[in-house]
């Protein structure tokens, strides 16, 4: 009787040894199964910041647009930025498609496919301001087209909510390679221009440096639901036009005339936003960059920030 | 009659204790995985590139630069190896294009790869607004 239960107490350890190694081998392939999950998805989310920040250096570097933001009193975003002529701007999508094929072949990885969608950058070049919902995008057509009445158009700065009750003032800056001496301004539509000013929503402030000083700043009142155009004008094929029409609420739409040969403006535009919650974010359009992992299906498909 | 019952017996004390041993020769190796190194490694790997290509010293394509930034970052029992490709033509219509060659260096020189873990990173050269260059960065990490 006595070696029987010696013979049971023994099988019985031996059975729970066993069984709680099959716990513990069942708990740890579950953890390291989380693991594996983390590596791959690092590997993903690795793959998509070395893409973003190559595609950032490109918009910088290569088409010279700038972007820069302020949190201090106001939420301040500033954009940077020399047009391109029509060569210049053909010349920057030859390099961003050359990027977009060599992330997509050259520097594939197996069972790790990335994509770049350069038509949303390619087409207006938008920038979205968060969390305030305002866009800074480029016109469509973006290569500068002669506009009805002669001159090219190569900025818009919309609003897609309304009323943008948070938007304080536009601080625009033009570097122009005129003389003060020869222009005039024209300030025309429900907005104010002339001190002292009206109180109103917000403000453009317009500082033109020229090659012989620096004019300005030029002060624009007006409401967001105002038509208003302010111009510096030097010649009348060589202008500077500035506007918000009622249907755009607090939009600052820019167009600039030049005569072939005249070099183009560098424009800086601020604008001072009320502090709101949420973190102070520029961002590309989304979903222009996917990078997709084939054997766990772990995929990121997302925009890019610059801050 | 008591013979076989001890012969049953053993019999039967060979067979649980062959299940035993099996289940334990299975199951207990696969409890003692570790894919810690593994993670641990991949972020190593990869942070040192992106630090090398955000604070420029990729984009040298120097490899004596390279390699000092690289011994000065990583931890001392890491060995590593590093294999740079590049493309180039600065040159519309196409850049990128054209294979100018690879670099690597590994560290320490003697070093045998081991259960390695390979971070990438894509680097790009921008000169007065042209790309210039295009790399794929590959660096192999693994334990001394």
């Amino acid at each position: 009787m006595k070696s029987l239960t010696t013979t049971l107490s023994v099988l019985l350890l031996f059975g729970i040894a066993l069984s709680l190694s099959l716990v513990f081998s069942s708990k740890t392939s579950e953890f390291n199964e989380i693991l594996n999950t983390k590596f791959v998805s690092d590997r993903v989310y690795y793959k998509f910041d070395s893409i973003a920040s190559g595609l950032l250096k490109i918009i910088r570097g290569i088409y010279g647009l700038n972007v820069g933001i302020q949190e201090k009193d106001f939420n301040t975003v500033t954009f940077q930025e020399t047009p391109k002529d029509t060569a210049g701007y053909a010349n920057y999508l030859i390099q961003l498609s050359s990027f977009k094929s060599f992330v997509e072949e050259t520097a594939r990885e197996e069972t790790l496919n990335s994509s770049l969608n350069i038509t949303a950058i390619s087409e207006r070049l938008p920038f979205n301001i968060l969390p305030y919902g305002i866009s800074y995008v480029h016109p469509s057509p973006f290569l500068p087209l002669p506009l009805p009445e002669g001159g090219i158009e190569f900025l818009n700065i919309l609003h897609s909510t309304s009323p943008p009750a948070y938007l304080k003032n536009y601080n625009i800056v033009i570097r122009v390679g005129w003389e003060i001496k020869d222009i005039t301004t024209i300030c025309s539509g429900e907005c104010d221009c002339i001190p002292p000013l009206e109180a109103r929503n917000f403000t453009w402030n317009i500082t033109t440096i020229a090659s012989d000083g620096i004019y300005g700043s030029n002060i624009t009142a007006l409401n967001y639901d105002d038509t208003c155009a302010f111009i510096i004008r030097r010649t009348p094929s060589k202008w500077l036009n500035f506007t918000q029409d009622e249907n755009r609420q607090g939009s600052l739409i820019y167009r600039l005339r030049l005569q072939p040969g005249d070099p183009i403006p560098e424009s800086t535009v601020s604008l001072n936003l009320t502090d709101i919650q949420g973190k102070l974010k520029v961002s590309l359009p989304s979903n222009i960059i996917s990078v997709k992992e084939l054997l766990y299906q772990i995929e990121r498909n997302d925009t890019t920030y610059f801050y | 009659m008591r013979g076989i019952f001890f012969s049953l017996d053993v019999l039967f004390a060979v067979i649980v204790a062959g299940v035993l041993i099996t289940g334990f020769y299975f199951y207990l190796p696969r409890s003692q995985e570790d894919i810690y190194p593994k993670l641990y490694l991949s972020k190593i790997a990869n942070d040192a590139l992106s630090v090398l290509d955000k604070n420029g010293t990729l984009q040298t394509l120097n490899q004596s630069v390279i390699n000092n930034s690289l011994i000065g970052l990583l931890p001392s029992n890491i060995a590593w190896r590093l294999n740079i490709t590049s493309l180039s033509s600065p040159y519309p219509p196409v850049y990128c294009s054209v294979p100018t060659g690879s670099m690597i260096s590994r560290y320490p020189a003697d070093a045998v790869e081991q259960d390695y873990v390979t971070g990438r990173r894509i680097v790009i050269n921008i000169t007065s607004a042209t790309l210039t260059n295009c790399s794929l960065a590959e660096l192999r990490v693994w334990l001394r």
